[in-house]
């Protein structure tokens, strides 16, 4: 499994609970998360994020501040053992990064402004929370929602890969809205999945149930439903500031495609998603999943002892997708030509 | 809409019935009684403004006219009669002109003024906008875009654009020699109305077939066009065929460059060439010349020779369907604009446009 080329990816690995536990400076709740991003039970950079920061709300509001220190300077050396087993457990992505740095700041804040009792301190930073999740994932999502359906018209046929909470809630939402002003019109989905994850089966399980007609496919016939398709949506992980896209392992292979076959791609994103990171390509910064899941065969036998020495087994979680083969990201500021995002980073000024 | 520009809501905005028929019984969600928002734009069009401003104009007047005492209750009055302009004017100028309206509207109020004030200074602004602002863009990008003609070279233009008249007209003047090739630009055949204000100037110009575009192109320097408006990608929206020009340019490697006023810039991201903002009634017919026979660029001696030759039973004209079917105006790729001259200063690449948008727009 260890080849040079790829050994600075950090490798899955089951966290030792027991030894957390014992340690006794990690908060259950966040060990719990910690448990369940690295199995897969969480996943997506959303659920993943709203996880991490709902534990770290518990961690806070059970917090009891030592007499000697206060609280915004003993708060995070409190956090950070946590912080940094959540990252043995999986690492945490920008969006996940954006939100701790934030959290960070918030703390860092109430030793610049006066909240009054430790209580007080507490109850603020935990409102403040609850307010950091619905603006920028809640409130984020309605409006990228409202704003992607609109281009989902009658008789379109939508192409989406894998799986993303937002593009769900876009394909229902446009088409519950379809129905509304016509009960006859209707839109197509084609979901584009791939192994090993196969994650599109949750999407295709969704849709269909919303009634939504779907083609299910994988990725080797990509090629031949694109043709006919009017649009494809993509959810993503992360955002770089050069707009590309870093998004499942498989995206960029549709968006090429897509490319070729001029149909327009659209990327569902949140802008807490945004890095100021570049990357040139998907091997600069990945995730390496079990390999493992690479060498189990569909109802095969469960894959078994160890590799031949001469088989690398390479399971990338993640591709990056670059800006030229993204028409445009829908934001919860509207839609933004991938060129923009330095723009919305707040990193360049305007250029008059 | 952002959250930044959300619109405020407004009671009964949804039903377009009530917004529509506005001498209706309930008069909050119409504009002021006895204000005919559409005879107003046609008036201020009539007047040679652009659409956008027109629109503008339509609104300031509406304010004017109104006799509401609240901001809220003006507000939801500005409201009805964009709605209005907008369900009718198939011209993307007008949302754009609306949209902008909108923000100055948004960003004013909530300070100590009583509403008198703050409204007499909205009426004032908006037409010191029109009047003055607006004339001076098209004048800076005339002046911008004029450096970019030569002594001796030919530009190809498409139908008619006052901002491009303009601009040829201020290079003309700074005693520059240059060729002009001018699109017929059907339906509506404007591309003579530019050939007699270049003529008449003493610039040397020619008329060609919409088709003739590539036959043309490889002696030209440059595509010069105007736009209807400017849309979030940095490309432009803009009189039928300009798309096909810029794909010409691009393949014979033509410079092609766009003028626009800022006030075009509109809040839209299309997709593809039908995922552009319709108005609800497109009453407005697309003007086709139904006697093909009838060619404005044809002279008499010809015209009677084809008729002659046309036989009675054979249809020669386009059906109503077909006219429904056939845009007025097409979308531009950013790809293919090289430049576009705005009056906010230098000439802007269309990533640096769409990053104004986005900055102004965000924010």
């Amino acid at each position: 499994m260890e080849t040079a080329f790829f050994s600075h990816l950090p490798n899955h690995s089951l966290p030792d609970t027991a030894a957390a536990y014992k340690g006794s400076k990690i908060h259950p709740a966040v060990i719990q998360a910690g448990i369940m991003m690295s199995s897969g039970e969480i996943r997506g950079a959303n659920a993943r994020t709203m996880a991490t920061m709902l534990a770290f709300q518990q961690v806070i509001e059970e917090y009891q501040c030592p007499e000697q220190t206060v609280l915004w300077k003993d708060l995070p050396n409190h956090l950070s053992p946590m912080i940094a087993w959540l990252e043995d457990c999986r690492p945490k992505g920008v969006g996940g990064g954006n939100a701790i740095r934030w959290l960070k700041g918030e703390i860092n804040r109430l030793g610049e402004v006066d909240m009054g009792t430790d209580i007080e301190q507490k109850r603020h930073l935990v409102g403040a929370i609850d307010d950091y999740l619905t603006q920028k994932i809640e409130f984020a999502d309605q409006i990228i929602i409202s704003h992607a359906q609109e281009k989902i018209k009658a008789g379109d046929t939508i192409v989406t890969y894998a799986r993303s909470s937002i593009i769900e809630k876009v394909l229902l939402q446009a088409w519950r809205r379809m129905k509304e002003v016509d009960s006859s019109a209707e839109f197509r989905v084609i979901v584009v999945d791939s192994r090993p994850l196969n994650e599109g089966r949750s999407t295709l399980y969704t849709l269909t149930n919303a009634g939504i007609p779907c083609t299910y496919t994988l990725l080797p016939l990509a090629s031949s439903v694109l043709p006919n398709a009017n649009l494809v949506l993509v959810g993503a992980s992360a955002l770089h500031s050069d707009g590309s896209l870093y998004s499942r392992a498989g995206t960029a292979v549709i968006s090429m495609l897509a490319k070729e076959y001029r149909v327009p791609v659209v990327a569902c994103v949140e802008t807490y998603k945004f890095g100021e990171r570049v990357s040139l390509d998907s091997v600069a910064s990945n995730e390496i999943g079990e390999p493992e899941q690479l060498l189990q065969i569909p109802g095969g036998k469960p894959f078994q002892g160890d590799f031949p020495a001469t088989l690398t087994p390479l399971n990338l979680m993640y591709d990056l997708t670059p800006a030229n083969l993204i028409t445009t990201l829908c934001t919860e500021l509207g839609f933004i030509p991938p060129s923009s995002v330095p723009t919305v980073l707040g990193k360049t000024a305007p250029v008059v | 809409m952002s959250v930044a520009t959300a619109r405020p809501p407004i009671a009964g905005a949804g039903s377009s019935t009530s917004v529509h028929h506005r001498a209706g019984p309930s008069r909050k969600t119409g504009p002021p009684a006895g204000f005919e928002v559409l005879s107003v734009y046609q008036a201020a069009l009539a007047a040679d403004l652009p659409a956008p401003i027109a629109a503008i104009m339509t609104l300031v007047s509406l304010m004017e006219a109104s006799s509401s005492t609240t901001m809220t209750g003006l507000a939801s009055e500005v409201n009805a009669g964009t709605e209005i302009l907008q369900d009718n004017q198939a011209n993307l100028g007008v949302r754009a002109g609306c949209q902008l309206w909108e923000r100055f509207f948004a960003s004013s109020g909530g300070g100590p003024e009583d509403f008198a004030t703050v409204k007499k200074s909205l009426i004032n602004q908006g037409k010191q906008f029109c009047h003055v602002t607006a004339p001076a863009c098209r004048e800076k990008i005339a002046t911008l875009a004029a450096d970019f003609l030569v002594d001796g070279c030919t530009v190809l233009t498409h139908g008619f654009s006052r901002t491009v008249i303009l601009t040829l007209l201020k290079a003309h003047k700074q005693s520059k020699r240059f060729n002009v090739y001018i699109t017929e630009g059907r339906p509506s055949g404007m591309g003579m109305r530019t050939h007699n204000v270049l003529t008449k100037a003493g610039i040397p110009c020619v008329v060609v077939l919409d088709s003739a575009v590539s036959y043309v192109m490889d002696r030209c320097s440059m595509v010069l066009v105007g736009a209807e408006a400017v849309v979030e990608s940095g490309g432009i929206v803009s009189y039928i065929g300009t798309y096909q020009l810029a794909l010409v340019a691009r393949a014979m490697q033509k410079p092609f460059y766009a003028l626009a006023e800022s006030y075009k810039f509109l809040r839209h991201y299309p997709l593809s060439q039908t995922d552009i903002p319709r108005p609800k009634h497109t009453g407005i017919p697309l003007l086709f010349t139904h006697d093909i026979l009838r060619t404005p660029s044809k002279p008499d001696s010809a015209m009677d020779e084809a008729k002659s030759r046309v036989s009675k039973d054979v249809r020669v004209e386009m059906t109503e369907g077909m006219e429904e079917q056939n845009p007025l105006v097409d979308v531009t790729a950013p790809e293919l604009i090289d430049f576009i001259f705005t009056d906010l200063g230098a000439p802007l690449s269309p990533t640096s446009v769409s990053q104004y948008l986005v900055a102004q727009f965000a924010s």
